[in-house]
């Protein structure tokens, strides 16, 4: 792993924080991307412990989807996490293309569609990541096409809604709770 | 590399039933979850017809999604040779995302083993 920028503010001047991070296309370095979400996420939002893994998950889902789909071997991938303190958290995802298979957003945006409409013992292995996990775990996904190749894929989520700052509360076994 | 450890074991409380324990330790995710579906699908090959199979996630930590479609896969086999599948002890992160790509519809999820030996 290897940082190429970073800038970092302090959360109660309110200025916002840029961190990218360069990744060689490989998943042994995804844990420690985990690690530092989980940290990020405590140290500049109110999320409860349970957006905090899910926005974990989105970000791991967004990687893996570039390191697998977007990337060659030997290739990198960017990942850009922006945080406007009691405002909002961007992560950016840019890969490069597929080197044999390139996939454009708008078919990706297609793909995703069509596995959000699909039955749920109608999946392969793949294609939940971006359909469930991704797009309901955040409020904004923007996919678009680099200008040389390859996708830039942009979630945000807002930190202002009080939603995100309590656990909902339900007699459903399935709200879970942390 | 994720750190993940998982053992196998039968369940020899109740002679009536057929049941593989798989407790497994750690995170499952992108980099591990390509070498460890296949000893899951050993087993699942191995097996005698109608053997339930129930997965003790208490000490599981991360699941991504491709994990979970392992799991729907498996669930896919041994259900075709008429067993069960049923995850035990999940932690709440686990059960959250295993419920936000619709998974808990088709596995039965339980607090305690006990809940889950009476499912298999």
């Amino acid at each position: 792993m290897e940082t190429i920028s970073g800038q970092l503010g302090n959360a109660g001047e309110q200025k916002p924080v840029e961190i990218k991070i360069e990744l060689p296309t490989n998943s042994y370095f995804m844990s420690g991307i985990r690690d530092f979400t989980l940290s990020l996420i405590e140290n500049m939002t109110d999320f409860s412990s349970q957006w905090a893994y899910r926005f974990q998950s989105v970000v791991d889902e967004l990687a893996n989807n570039a390191i697998e789909h977007g990337s060659g071997p030997d290739d990198k991938i960017l990942v850009t996490f922006f945080a406007i303190p009691n405002q909002e958290i961007r992560i950016i995802v840019e890969d490069h293309g597929h080197p044999t298979d390139p996939k454009n957003a708008e078919q990706v945006m297609a793909a995703m569609q069509a596995n959000k409409n699909r039955d749920k013992d109608q999946f392969s292995i793949r294609g939940r990541g971006l359909a469930f996990i991704i797009d309901k775990w955040t409020d904004k996904l923007e996919i678009t096409d680099r200008p040389n190749g390859g996708l830039r894929v942009c979630v945000t989520k807002f930190l202002n809604d009080e939603k995100f700052k309590t656990v909902e509360q339900s007699d459903d076994p399935k709200n879970l709770i942390i | 590399m994720a750190d993940i450890k998982y053992s196998i074991s039968d369940l020899i409380d109740d002679p009536s039933k057929k049941i593989k324990v798989v407790i497994l330790q750690g995170q499952l995710d992108e980099s591990n979850v390509d070498s460890f579906a296949p000893k899951i699908y050993e087993m699942i090959n191995s097996m005698e017809p109608q053997t339930s199979v129930i997965f003790d996630f208490q000490g599981l930590t991360y699941l991504n999604s491709k994990s979970i479609g392992y799991i729907a896969d498996f669930y896919n086999q041994i259900t075709a040779k008429g067993g069960k599948i049923i995850i035990a002890k999940a932690a709440n992160n686990i059960k959250d995302i295993l419920n936000v790509v619709g998974m808990d519809q088709m596995i039965p999820l339980t607090q305690t083993m006990e809940e889950a030996k009476l499912m298999a």
